[in-house]
């Protein structure tokens, strides 16, 4: 197979251990939070597109872009303040 | 989405549930290997699949990004749909019963589901009817030139009747070997 995967949200969920300081493991599942088929249907290499999609997942808000661009930040301070981890 | 255990998986849950690579994986890996296995050798096998090298040449970066995809996302789908148990103490995952249904979605054999035999049978007489009104009509434009009239020419009819033989004989031919699942 050896196909490139998008993996939206391996990413994620990574994103949100990073910021939280916890591993993978102890996160909710991310199914839980978000239409995961839906989630990876968001990203595309189509520039044309530009789509994102925002939810809150362990006490975080997500934001995915469809470059794939993943924005996590703190649910209480999401109204004021800019998103304080990327990737 | 969750669903009693008397009801068996509809078919939008089953195409759900096949749309996804590593689901498909998951359900292959199961089916081939006993039934049950443990949730890090399950991403082990599903990443060598995947990268197209030997388990134990996989960089951990390879394993784990499967390993969360399946424990973050799929896993709980599965479950969720009972399709598979997923003891997350144990990290062994098991196939449940209620996965046999998926079965059922899958045959390597070209056995239709619609009833050809009897659309070209219904053909076959839509056809005789168009006939008689073309003859009909041929005998009240005699100018009119025959390759016009062509598709309704009874020869054709009669090619309808073979193919519903012909279908009939395919369908006959199909066994009911299941396939697997990626």
């Amino acid at each position: 197979m050896g196909s490139v995967h998008k993996d939206i949200c391996v990413t994620v969920s990574e994103t949100v251990s990073d910021a939280l300081g916890e591993p993978v493991d102890a996160l909710p599942p991310l199914s839980d939070a978000i239409h995961t088929d839906g989630l990876d249907a968001v990203v595309t290499n189509d520039r044309s597109h530009d789509v994102t999609v925002t939810f809150s997942y362990a006490g975080m808000r997500v934001l995915v872009h469809s470059d794939s661009t993943v924005y996590v930040c703190p649910l209480r301070a999401s109204r004021t303040d800019s998103p304080d981890t990327y990737v | 989405m969750s669903s009693s255990d008397t009801e068996s998986l509809t078919p939008d849950s089953v195409f759900e549930l096949l749309s996804n690579h590593r689901r498909r994986m998951v359900l292959y890996y199961l089916r081939r290997n006993g039934g049950s296995v443990g949730m890090q050798e399950l991403a082990k096998q599903i990443a060598s699949m995947e990268n197209d090298v030997p388990a134990d040449e996989l960089t951990s970066q390879q394993r784990k990004r499967v390993y969360v995809s399946l424990y973050q996302t799929h896993l709980p789908k599965m479950a969720e749909m009972d399709t598979i148990d997923y003891d997350k103490e144990s990290g062994i995952v098991r196939l449940t019963e209620r996965a046999d249904d998926i079965d059922e979605y899958l045959t390597t054999n070209d056995r239709s589901t619609y009833p050809w035999t009897f659309h070209y049978l219904l053909l076959v007489i839509a056809g005789g009817d168009r006939a008689v009104f073309v003859r009909a009509g041929r005998s009240r434009l005699r100018r009119r030139p025959d390759a016009s009239a062509g598709c309704w020419n009874p020869r054709h009819i009669r090619g309808f009747g073979r193919r519903t033989v012909l279908a009939d004989s395919k369908q006959r031919r199909g066994d009911s070997d299941r396939t697997e699942p990626v």
